[in-house]
């Protein structure tokens, strides 16, 4: 039970600023997810909320309290490491209820609370082996275990799933959202893949470079990228943005574009969104340079002139490599950014039919 | 074809003659501990090969610690060095555990020893054979610090001359000034305590070397009037050896009871800082002085017949008093000479330095170190070193400490019988 | 038929083995240690069993006499302090110089680099000095009348007690010097080992609930117990080594044996008084003695000790 709200927390180290002014709002139960690429400040930020690193300026608040310079001891939250962090010296059952000796509270109580906590990670089996005799995924569930064993207001996840192979990751990321859910207990998750990002998050939060680049739900995010950094981090693969010129003579496009000053503006569409059409009918033309087949469908990447742009189609519909073909998409998927900021520029256009 | 016959006989036999030409110099080996006084030891043994061109002397340095036991152990192997530096006080280890010469035996019949003094000569006698001549002697004298004194109110001319007044004097400088009045070396264990217990009248040995018997009324006495200066009138430094020696050359302590063997290091090192005196060792009330000597005596150990001649050449000219007595006046050790004292040299640097003339005036009152016998003599100084110890510490009084060291004395003497 | 044929397979096998050459190399490179080590060690260790039971004769074949040695080393005048004293010294040391330097340790590894810099240098700085010289400067530094202690205290109208004449506090006075010396080789030791400990082990106990109390004896010394063993042997065999020239220099085994030690002893037997017997037996009994402190404190820390 636990409202986040940072207020404007900056940290720098030196020279470096790693978080520039990050001011969110965590509602009470919510899943948030930061995300971005390495040395974005998204693992600083989670740090800062434990209580693990200093804030420079600004504030957080948990429950409206003011826990900027409190111990992490005295913040009541628990953490799951990248790499575990289980005491190597001790069981999985005293790594477990470790926290709950601190609390000196009776060891039959806290071997209840144990087994209780291991029964729903499913590892009750493995409470008297030690951390190097288990596997990294039921490593994975211990140290979720010992968070969860804890009752804290609030969970945080530094890149749990980043040491499991791609398969144990996928159910992982499942259960672990799942637990979540059945506990209620707000969490702050960070991540530099944007599908962990996606399929878990309430929310999420885009960093890079110390910056937030964007705030909001999944569906928010996907349709409604707030840059130009944004629309081609989340998506796999990512957004096509290519500058509006590179695409055709502006008349042969949308008349609505007529009105765009096509120097200054970078297009982006979706791969999934790019179907093939006839040379003669379309309004861009490329050529088809390279096909990665991943399933049901076909990634085709072609070339327009210097630019290269992907699409996504079933492998029926795919053309052959080094055929000319012809471009189209549907109007309402059109993103504009502008070219220097990177800045989405105004509503999505809808070109007439 | 005469001549080529000749040049080749003769070359023959020099060839064949080789190793019987008694015209061959012989290197003898003398080991010492001289490190100050080297350059005076060096020059003095060039002289003798000037003056002898059969014999050559290795001079080689060795620590003083560890001097007595390399002898032991070179002799175990059979590489024992031809004439050795020994503290007087290890003389009867020696002669039990290395095969020293005995010096009657050179080729003058022992003649030489007439040059040395006979109450000096003692200190090498052992069951009725001389085994070592002295060389290297001091006798204990007090150095006092003037400056020191007169600031206490006490005449420096007119330095104590009993132990008595040394106390009376020791506590004013106490009193007047609250510096220490006097630290005791021990002169490596048990010099220190062996010349106040026999300059009281007591004898640290039986006769027979069988049994101490040191603890007399008066060395009691002795000892206690020592424990009454220490704990009663705190005028005593109980330092370490090393800090009591560094604070009296700082000016920090009135007097420093040791051997005469000191006075050419703590003269430079009192220079600028203090003026220093050198007075006689106090008698015990009015008995007369007795005090035994420190330092060390030369003693032979070669084996070869010819080299052992070689080695008896070199100590009767060690031991003509001309050398005696120069060597005396350049290192500031006592001469050893009979009538030293009148020699011409002597009387001048006496002149020019009277503070070592004190020494040089307790020569008659010399008498021999106790010569510990047995196996266990580091033990033995142990317990003299401890009976101190606790003497000075008021661990005890002098009346019960000193009759218990001697009785441990005497049955470590009799456990390291051989 | 099979019988036949494993008949033939195993005697195929033990020829070809036969045949395969030993390879000489390892042995080799090995020899020229293992030589030294054989003449230089092992071969002075028989022969001092061979001196402590035989009497040297130098006119004749050695005399055994059994026990004789030992007996005059235990009936030794001051062998009952030096004993007293050597254990005093090798187990009042270990706190200091075992245990002390943890807390300093982990002190030093949650600084920052430059300053943690700066203290290993410091505190590193003794154990480079040589003993004599930290012997002579301490005797100075302590000395009730000229000291640096004295000196500062002396205005304030105190006086400096006599530590190094005082029969109560000698022994203390060398414990203490020479825990000085090895605490920051110690330290450096135990900075190795701090260095295997990953930071998140002790972010998570933070996270846990755990003060700097709890993380340090629940985490950091069960995971530094390898080293902890290592430093106290090391730390053993150190202390022996030095045990001898403090005392040389600051208080030859006085006063009143109160900082004479076994040690000391087999010094003063061979060195000032060439007892060969007795030596060989005082070290002997140092060599059991020391042997039977190492087994018992391997037996015991091996139960306590965590390897990762």
């Amino acid at each position: 039970m636990a409202t986040i709200h940072f207020s404007q927390v900056c940290k720098t180290f030196g020279e470096v600023t790693a978080v520039d002014r990050l001011d969110l709002t965590i509602a009470d139960g919510e899943f948030t997810v930061f995300v971005g690429p390495s040395g974005c400040g998204k693992t600083t930020s989670l740090r800062m909320l434990a209580g693990l690193d200093e804030v420079t300026s600004g504030r957080i608040f948990i429950d409206e309290r003011d826990v900027t310079h409190e111990q992490p001891k005295a913040r009541d939250m628990a953490m799951v490491f990248q790499n575990y962090a289980l005491y190597p010296h001790m069981t999985v059952a005293e790594n477990i209820g470790f926290a709950l000796k601190l609390r000196r509270l009776g060891r039959a109580e806290v071997a209840e609370q144990v087994s209780r906590a291991a029964e729903m990670l499913d590892i009750a089996h493995l409470l008297q082996r030690r951390p190097k005799e288990l596997s990294g995924g039921q490593r994975q569930r211990v140290a979720v275990c010992r968070a969860i064993v804890r009752n804290p207001k609030v969970f945080l996840f530094d890149e749990p799933l980043s040491n499991l192979d791609p398969q144990l990751r996928t159910s992982a990321r499942g259960e672990i959202r799942a637990l979540q859910r059945r506990l209620g207990v707000t969490s702050v998750y960070v991540t530099h893949d944007q599908i962990e990002a996606m399929t878990m998050a309430d929310r999420i939060v885009i960093m890079r470079d110390g910056k937030v680049q964007q705030i909001g739900t999944p569906v928010e995010i996907f349709e409604r990228p707030a840059n130009t950094f944004v629309a081609g981090f989340i998506g796999n693969p990512p957004m096509n943005i290519l500058p509006l010129a590179a695409l055709g003579k502006a008349a042969g496009l949308s008349p609505q574009l007529a009105g765009v000053d096509q120097s200054e503006t970078m297009i982006g569409i979706r791969p999934e969104h790019v179907s093939f059409v006839s040379v003669s009918s379309a309004a861009t033309i490329a050529r088809v340079v390279q096909i990665e087949m991943i399933g049901t469908e076909c990634l085709v990447h072609a070339e327009i002139g210097a630019e290269r742009i992907i699409a996504r189609v079933v492998r029926p519909l795919a053309p052959r490599i080094d055929e000319t073909v012809g471009l189209a998409w549907p109007d309402d998927e059109i993103h504009l950014f502008d070219a220097s900021s990177g800045r989405r520029m105004g509503q999505n256009l809808r070109l007439s039919a | 074809m005469s001549k080529f016959l000749l040049s080749a006989v003769i070359l023959a036999s020099s060839i064949l003659s080789a190793p019987v030409n008694a015209a061959d110099p012989v290197t003898i080996n003398f080991w010492h501990y001289q490190n100050s006084n080297r350059e005076v030891l060096t020059q003095t043994i060039k002289e003798f090969e000037a003056a002898n061109p059969g014999v050559k002397v290795q001079e080689l340095f060795k620590d003083l610690t560890n001097l007595a036991t390399e002898i032991q152990a070179a002799r175990m192997v059979g590489r024992a060095p031809d004439v050795a530096q020994v503290l007087a006080r290890l003389t009867i280890g020696m002669v039990e555990t290395s095969n020293p010469v005995p010096l009657e035996r050179g080729p003058d019949k022992g003649a030489f020893l007439a040059n040395v003094a006979s109450n000096f000569l003692a200190t090498g006698a052992y069951k009725g054979s001389t085994y070592a001549v002295p060389h290297s002697f001091g006798t204990p004298v007090v150095y006092i610090n003037r400056d020191l004194f007169r600031a206490a109110g006490l005449d420096p001319d007119k330095p104590p001359r009993t132990w008595q007044e040394l106390r009376e004097q020791g506590l004013q400088i106490k009193q007047k000034t609250g510096k220490h009045a006097m630290f005791v070396s021990n002169g490596g264990r048990d010099v220190g305590p062996q010349q106040m217990l026999v300059n009281a009248g007591a004898n640290m040995l039986s006769e027979d070397f069988s049994r101490a018997t040191f603890a007399t009324p008066d060395a009691i006495a002795a000892m206690q009037l020592w424990q009454d200066m220490a704990v009663v009138d705190k005028s005593v430094a109980v330092f370490t050896e090393r800090e009591n020696y560094s604070l009296f050359m700082a000016g920090q302590i009135g007097m420093m009871v040791t051997s005469i063997a000191s006075f050419q290091g703590a003269q430079r090192s009192a220079k600028g800082v203090f003026d220093m005196g050198v007075a006689h060792y106090p008698t015990w009330g009015e008995k007369p002085r007795r005090v035994p000597n420190s330092g060390a005596s030369l003693m032979i150990f070669s084996e070869a017949p010819q080299r052992r001649d070689a080695a008896f050449r070199f100590l009767a000219y060690m031991m003509k008093p001309e050398v005696t007595n120069r060597w005396a006046v350049q290192s500031g050790y006592l001469p050893i000479a009979p009538g030293a004292k009148n020699a011409d040299i002597v009387r001048a640097y006496v002149a020019e330095e009277l503070r070592w003339g004190v020494a040089v005036a307790q020569m008659d009152d010399l008498v021999s170190t106790a010569r510990w016998p047995g196996t266990r003599v580091v033990e033995i100084q142990i317990v003299l070193e401890n009976m101190v110890s606790a003497l000075w510490q008021g661990k005890g009084r002098a009346a019960t400490l000193v009759p218990a060291a001697e009785k441990e004395i005497t049955r470590l003497i009799a456990a390291g019988a051989n | 038929m099979t019988q036949t044929l494993e008949l033939v397979a195993t005697t195929r096998i033990e020829r070809t083995a036969a045949r395969r050459k030993i390879d000489l190399r390892p042995a080799v490179f090995l020899a020229p240690f293992v030589v030294l080590v054989a003449l230089f060690t092992y071969w002075p260790l028989i022969q001092l069993v061979y001196l402590s039971l035989f009497k040297l004769n130098r006119s004749g074949p050695d005399r055994f006499i059994g026990a004789d040695n030992f007996l005059g080393v235990l009936d030794n005048a001051q062998f009952h302090d030096a004993a007293y004293n050597s254990l005093i010294y090798i187990f009042l040391s270990i706190p200091f110089k075992v245990f002390l330097p943890i807390p300093l340790a982990v002190f030093i590894w949650t600084m920052g680099a430059k300053l943690g810099n700066f203290y290993k240098a410091a505190l590193f700085l003794p154990t480079l000095l040589s003993f004599v010289v930290v012997s002579i400067v301490w005797i100075w530094m302590l000395n009730p009348v000229m000291g640096l202690f004295q000196s500062v205290i002396g205005p304030l109208g105190l006086q400096m007690p006599s530590l190094l004449s005082d029969v109560a506090s000698a022994i203390y006075v060398i414990i203490g010097v020479g825990a000085w010396k090895l605490i920051g080789f110690n330290i450096l030791l135990y900075l190795a080992g701090l260095s295997a400990i990953s930071r998140d082990y002790v972010e998570a106990m933070r996270l846990d609930g755990a003060g700097d109390w709890v993380v340090l004896r629940r985490l950091i010394v069960p995971l530094l117990s390898p080293t902890i063993l290592f430093v106290a042997i090391s730390t053993v065999v150190f202390t022996i080594q030095q045990v001898f020239t403090p005392i040389d220099v600051m208080t030859q085994g006085g006063p009143l044996n109160s900082t004479t030690n076994l040690f000391y002893l087999v010094y003063q037997y061979m060195f000032e008084s060439f007892n060969v017997g007795y030596s060989a037996a005082g070290a002997l009994l140092i060599f059991l003695l020391l042997g039977l402190i190492i087994a018992a404190k391997m037996i015991w820390f091996e139960k306590l000790v965590h390897y990762s």
